[in-house]
């Protein structure tokens, strides 16, 4: 109790509640704009936390880290461009909803399950810190291939168009993630004998190109049937509305604790948790049919799951010193440069120090909550911009976005290649989603696949030995063959 | 405007060439155990004989419900379609150009172009508009953010 007591006083100080706020702010507005990642606007302002100095800089990262991963779902819903990875599971249903005439509806569920998620996972982190690291400590390399396989799976479910034609960009996406050196042997692969691929392709790029460039592409397209470009739309509530809350009350919790869970695993991330819970939402919903078209339980899955991975993310960084994502490197790193050593000793000697990031974690997503509630009406004017105003900002944006992740041009060649590709995708009714889980997952899957396969001289039977891994591909095979036996299944319970 | 059956065909043809190309380059590189563990080549060689199982499948699927996809119209050659491409063509300028006059310069450029193309007429709005976002471009990310785009071949 004393350490929770020393930590509120080095946090509720005007100086780092003002600092945690403009980080927050600053977070959203880095998640919002497309092309600029979570990763991107914690290194760029990494090195404000050296002049402000201390605790402050680290407060002020954290609200960063809040605020980007909420802030990423603004545009997702809005212009179907999520500002993150983390958000692209929104778009599914946050666009439809907007464009049906409920933009502030679908912000709402946006914030609440955002906010709800990076709370719920802040109370698991601090309740069951040491005990959900116990089970991510028991993760090998079969366990990490069979998750991988698991979130594979998703595009039985998440993939648009053909669920054939979606396993293709989720092939293709696995094959662009092998694009580089193997890290087992160090011999180039596809690489064509250019520098710039023996590095590998960054997913960032194809991301951009596919989620914000073809829409960019589709939009212009749409230009020429509509009358007006301008979307109007008038928001009657920015709170969530009683029977919202009720439909979403469920999936709140369920992906919230998928999300802290899939938080703590060092590897994953928000753009895999948010695939997951959306995945987990559409399974266990009576009604699949609205998912895609607006459904808020969708949207709420997505934004919960991605914003609870948040705490889980902590918990291998501060009781191992694992970062569990490229974000939460850059706040180790951050930790580190300020004297404060990660690990388990850090419970037993430092607990002051573990109970200020518990709380400067609980008061960011508090804030992020106030901002987002208070500032919707603004976000939504956003889509009054008319088409043809919107069209080459985000152009110029995608541009931007990709440049400035590596300072490349090469990636911004790759960026377009991929507009024009995600364009022909749409039109022949493939989803990109495949593509993009295919290249986030591709190095977890192959490289705890051969290291799997290293462990057991070659025998597949290690992929069944394990409980754990054995619950993951069964789960995954039952996505797999969904095709197959939900239509079976379906009039077995209509009946 | 094609039929999705026709659509299918090119999808599983381009699949089936992706994945042979993929199998074939990835058997080059080394299939095997070694005491590396599985050759470099064997994740992508899986990937590439699934792409042409997948390929093979859709030709299958495609066969069986052929009057199902024949009635479904895909529209890629329509005036509509056109407006894409051509924004595609000014997309692929502006990003040819963008080492050569930089970034500035070929932003304002392809943006007062693709505001006329998509059909904004007025051109002190589409000069305001153009300049007003990339002021607010520079103060965010050149300023304040410190980001660095690319320069004009004339500036270095």
């Amino acid at each position: 109790m004393d350490s929770i007591i020393q930590a509120l006083g080095i946090l509720v100080t005007f100086e780092n509640l003002g600092l945690l706020a403009i980080g927050t702010a600053v977070g959203i507005f880095v998640g919002a704009m497309p092309g600029l990642s979570v990763n991107m606007g914690l290194a760029l302002l990494f090195p404000i936390t050296f002049s402000v100095g201390g605790w402050h800089g680290i407060i002020m990262l954290l609200g960063i880290y809040c605020g980007a991963i909420y802030g990423g779902s603004i545009t997702a819903i809005l212009l179907k461009t999520p500002g993150t990875p983390a958000s692209a599971a929104t778009t599914l249903d946050g666009y439809p909803m907007a464009r049906g005439g409920q933009p502030g509806r679908a912000l709402a569920i946006s914030t609440t399950a955002s906010t709800f998620g990076g709370i719920f996972s802040t109370v698991c982190l601090v309740l069951f810190a040491p005990m959900l690291a116990k089970v991510a400590l028991q993760f090998s390399k079969p366990e990490y291939f069979a998750l991988a396989i698991f979130g594979i799976s998703m595009i039985t479910s998440v993939a648009p168009g053909s669920i054939l034609k979606g396993i293709i960009g989720c092939l293709v996406g696995l094959w662009i993630a092998t694009i580089g050196l193997d890290p087992m042997s160090g011999m180039e692969r596809f690489t064509f004998g250019t520098l710039y691929l023996s590095g590998g392709i960054s997913f960032m790029p194809i991301l951009i190109g596919l989620f914000a460039l073809t829409q960019v592409f589709i939009n212009a397209e749409e230009m020429y049937h509509r009358s007006t470009s301008t979307q109007r739309i008038t928001i009657d509530s920015v709170y969530p509305k009683c029977d919202d809350m009720k439909l979403i009350s469920p999936t709140l919790v369920r992906s919230s604790a998928i999300g802290t869970f899939i938080g703590c695993v060092p590897g994953t991330g928000g753009d895999i948790s948010s695939w997951i819970c959306y995945n987990q939402a559409k399974t266990w919903a009576k009604d699949k049919s609205k998912f895609g078209k607006g459904d808020p339980r969708g949207i709420a899955a997505s934004e919960s799951g991605n914003n609870s991975i948040v705490g889980g993310a902590f918990i291998p960084v501060l009781t191992l010193g694992i970062p569990g994502d490229g974000a939460t490197a850059i706040i180790l790193g951050a930790l580190m440069v300020h004297g404060i050593q990660p690990g388990p000793l850090l419970f037993m000697n430092h607990a002051v120090d573990v109970y200020t990031v518990f709380l400067g974690l609980m008061i960011a997503n508090f804030v992020m909550g106030f901002f987002g509630f208070s500032l919707i009406r603004l976000f939504s004017k956003v889509t009054m911009i008319p088409m043809v105003l919107l069209l080459p900002i985000i152009s110029v944006m995608a541009v931007i976005g990709t440049y400035s992740y590596a300072n490349s041009m090469q990636d911004v060649y790759i960026m377009f290649a991929a507009g024009v590709i995600g364009y022909f995708m749409y039109k022949f009714d493939m989803g990109v989603p495949g593509v993009i889980i295919g290249i986030i997952l591709g190095k977890l899957a192959e490289q705890n696949f051969t290291g799997s396969l290293m462990m057991s001289d070659g025998s597949l039977s290690i992929f069944v030995t394990s409980p754990i891994c054995c619950i993951f591909l069964i789960l995954a095979l039952v996505g797999l063959l969904s095709p197959l036996y939900k239509d079976s299944v379906r009039r077995i319970f209509a009946k | 405007m094609i039929t999705m059956k026709r659509c299918n065909y090119i999808v599983a043809a381009v699949t089936l060439v992706i994945g042979v190309m993929i199998a074939y380059t990835s058997y080059g590189y080394g299939i095997s155990m070694t005491m590396f563990g599985p050759g470099a080549g064997f994740w992508s060689f899986i990937l590439g004989v699934g792409l042409i199982a997948v390929a093979v499948l859709i030709v299958t699927d495609t066969l069986r419900h052929s009057e199902e996809f024949t009635a479904v119209k895909v529209r890629i050659g329509e005036k509509a379609n056109f407006e894409a491409y051509k924004l595609m063509l000014l997309f692929g300028a502006f990003v040819l150009l963008l080492e050569i006059l930089g970034f500035y310069l070929d932003s304002f450029l392809f943006m007062c172009a693709c505001m006329y193309l998509l059909g904004m007429r007025r051109f002190s709005s589409i000069i305001s508009v153009a300049l007003v976002f990339l002021a607010f471009i520079f103060v965010v990310f050149s300023l304040s953010l410190h980001i660095k785009l690319p320069l004009p071949i004339f500036w270095s």
